[in-house]
């Protein structure tokens, strides 16, 4: 094993300070690998600490054409100027008889690195090694990601040029309407008001926060417990099976693929199960689920599996399957969910009708209509999700939980063929023990999230019991309910602080824009615009169409075009047009089976590229990834030889298996060569975290 | 102005609005130096 790495992530959003840990599985490493795994299970942080490892805040901007914008994103975003977010790691890269370690500290911008164990300089550094980042794009995807951060665009103009010229003119637009001793009193009266308000809600601030820190530690302490009697447990249950289980010597006659199915069945099982016990939580309905869980807990998985071709696990699934169907008959009014979901539909395509001006009557008509739907909404939602709900936990059951059983029921069958001397329940002990050690690491990290967390709260001043019934004796609600219920609330009470907060902000700003016109107010006569009142009023009609236009309008036709389907061809022709060059701009290249051509329109709409050498190309073709397997192969064949290299490939999951075979074998035959000294390749799957070694 | 602006900017219906959107990229936090000079266009304009 060659890369030794551990980082530290610090996320700070206002309210609370996060530490992450990187993931323990990945502190260890060959040179080369290929990692499979979830979102959020530290892939990307790992190759934006190398890659951070190399260019520290210098990535952004002298290597700005270096790498696509959205790895300077993703990059940037780990260490921000204001503080908020930082990280310390420590990376070690050891190859070919050679040794590269790269650190940084929390709170310093300082990156350390050594060669062999001299110290080594930035420029040295950069004359020696070379790095390639690469999120192997369809250009497709990255179409439909410009057009929705398009959308968001205009909101961001909107904020910060039109918002505030608005509020600049409005505030002419009085002067010159309006008196300035009349304008004056007016103001007066609205800051007197604005301050009183600001007081109730700096209040109700000081006690969101106050509740928000008393739930938040309540929740911690409580976890905690939870944890400990759980990892009890779990390590009394994996001593029996340790004392159980002897023949590992067997599974070497077993087929591997039938061995991972057998191994790793209870660990996506519990997993399941836990999935439908978060849906039955959702809607309240532990008690009328208890029975069925319990007897599905019950089963000797193994030994079903090993004489009943798992048909007790079946039976018991099906009745939890007939409990859900009954209940769902039951509970939801099928009529009243239906009409929820016509509803909804309607709503969005209302909402995407073009503005009609001067039409102010239809469109308040259309207004009203639409929160009549809201009010219908409102009160039929709890319906509606009670019918989701439901729907989710048949096809957790139908689609994944019978599917693994009868996968893992033909495997035993298969292995059990094999011989005699296989001994079938010993297989499936050892799958129970990795799912056991599996649930005690993940406890184990939990639990030190937790008491980092803890630690903001100092020591407790009288026993833990006694806080829990103080707590419980304040706050109502926390008392005999579930941990999860508890966690929601503090989600609730999360939220509450925030839009707290927010509503303190807006009443700030407020009381700095009502300020700012008093003191223009102050020895102002008569405002310097007050003859140019033919002017100003043009210039608000025009304002206001031009506003309408980036804030309505151009949504409606980005909207249309995302969705491929323009509602007005003929007043939206012009847009779409525009929106095409745009999107070439945005796209002048694109890679296709290893030859890059220049774009010169991309038409969405048709789903197709044209070259500037009038070749038109579907976007289909960018499916299987096999365009950019392409040239990502031509790019690894052209390193330059003077250096040595890190290949990091982030994000390959449009490629298939047959796609990305060579690619794999092409890092490992440069390592042998002795071109690159570290290759990472990601794919994010939803299965468990899996690294692989290429050598 | 940036290309994105530029896009706006082309595809808004009135000189007049185009005039003030350039001004308004132009100037980003200066409201009343944009107010003045979008004035003085409309004046001259009439």
């Amino acid at each position: 094993m060659a890369i030794h790495y551990k980082s530290i992530l610090i996320e700070d959003d206002g309210i609370e300070k996060k530490k992450i840990p990187n993931n323990p599985d990945l502190e260890t490493l060959e040179n080369i690998v290929f990692i499979e795994g979830p979102n959020d299970c530290g892939k990307s942080t790992l190759l934006n600490v190398i890659a951070l490892s190399f260019y520290g805040k210098k990535f952004s901007r002298k290597y700005k054409n270096k790498f696509s914008p959205s790895i300077i994103s993703e990059f940037s975003g780990m260490v921000s100027e204001d503080g908020k977010e930082d990280i310390g790691f420590d990376l070690t890269v050891e190859f070919q008889g050679n040794r590269l370690e790269i650190n940084k500290e929390r709170n310093s911008q300082q990156i350390n690195r050594k060669y062999n164990g001299e110290n080594l300089i930035f420029e040295d550094f950069e004359n020696q090694f070379d790095l390639i980042y690469d999120i192997p794009l369809n250009p497709t995807k990255r179409l439909s990601d410009i057009l929705n951060d398009t959308k968001l665009r205009f909101d961001e103009i909107n904020q910060k040029l039109i918002a505030p010229f608005e509020l600049h003119l409005g505030k002419i637009l009085n002067l010159v309407r309006e008196d300035p001793a009349s304008l004056k009193t007016k103001k007066e009266n609205e800051l007197k008001s604005l301050t009183e308000k600001e007081k109730t809600v700096n209040l109700k601030v000081e006690k969101s926060e106050k509740i928000y820190k008393d739930y938040k530690h309540y929740f911690i302490l409580n976890k905690l417990d939870f944890i400990e009697d759980e990892l009890v447990d779990l390590k009394n249950k994996l001593d029996n099976l340790k004392a159980k289980a002897s023949t590992s010597k067997f599974f070497t006659k077993l087929k591997t693929k039938d061995l991972t199915t057998i191994k790793s069945f209870d660990t996506e099982f519990d997993q399941l199960i836990k999935q439908i016990k978060q849906y039955v939580e959702e809607i309240a309905a532990e008690d009328a689920y208890k029975t069925i869980f319990g007897e599905v807990k019950k089963v000797n998985r193994v030994k079903d599996f090993s004489d009943n071709k798992g048909d007790e696990l079946y039976e018991k699934i099906t009745d939890l399957n007939e409990l859900t169907w009954k209940l769902s008959e039951d509970l939801v009014d099928d009529e009243a969910s239906t009409q929820v979901e016509f509803l909804k539909q309607l709503k969005d395509i209302l909402k995407q009708r073009p503005i009609q001006k001067d039409e102010n009557e239809l469109n308040n008509m259309f207004n009203n209509f639409m929160e009549e739907i809201d009010l219908y909404l409102k009160k039929n939602k709890l319906e509606y999700s009670y019918d989701q709900t439901f729907k989710g936990i048949i096809d957790v059951i139908d689609e994944k939980i019978y599917p693994l059983i009868e996968k893992t029921a033909g495997a035993y069958q298969r292995s059990g063929n094999e011989g005699e001397s296989i001994n079938m329940s010993d297989i499936g002990i050892e799958g129970r023990k990795l799912s056991l050690k599996k649930q005690i690491g993940d406890y184990r990290k939990d639990k030190k999230q937790l008491k980092d967390d803890l630690s903001e709260f100092g020591l407790l001043d009288e026993e833990k019991s006694m806080f829990y019934a103080k707590i419980k004796n304040k706050y109502d609600e926390l008392s005999e309910i579930s941990l999860t219920k508890v966690e929601n609330l503090l989600t609730e009470r999360k939220d509450s602080l925030r839009k707290s907060l927010e509503e303190q902000k807006e009443i700030k700003t407020s009381i700095t824009i009502c300020e700012s016109m008093l003191d223009e107010l102050k020895n102002q006569k008569s405002s310097k615009y007050s003859n140019k009142k033919e002017a100003l009023d043009k210039l608000n009609q025009s304002f206001s169409g031009m506003r309408r236009q980036v804030e309505i309008n151009f949504k409606i036709n980005i909207n249309d075009i995302i969705k491929k389907r323009l509602e007005n061809p003929d007043k939206q022709k012009e847009f779409s047009k525009a929106i095409n060059t745009f999107l070439a701009k945005k796209i002048p290249t694109i890679e296709h089976d290893g030859v890059n051509y220049q774009v010169k329109e991309v038409d969405y709409i048709e789903q197709k590229f044209t070259t500037d050498d009038g070749r038109e190309i579907k976007f289909k073709v960018f499916g299987t990834g096999k365009s950019q397997q392409a040239a990502l192969i031509s790019r690894l064949e052209s390193l330059d030889p003077d250096k040595k290299h890190i290949i990091l490939l982030d994000e390959t999951s449009h490629m298939d298996e047959k796609t990305i075979q060579p690619i794999k074998e092409k890092l490992k035959d440069l390592y042998i060569e002795e071109k690159i000294i570290l290759g990472i390749l990601v794919k994010p799957v939803a299965k468990d975290l899996k690294v692989t070694s290429l050598l | 102005m940036n290309d994105f602006e530029k896009f706006i900017c082309e595809q808004l219906e009135t000189e007049l609005q185009k005039k003030l959107f350039e001004l308004l990229a132009k100037y980003p936090n200066d409201y009343e130096k944009t107010l003045d000079l979008i004035i003085e266009y409309i004046e001259q304009k009439k």
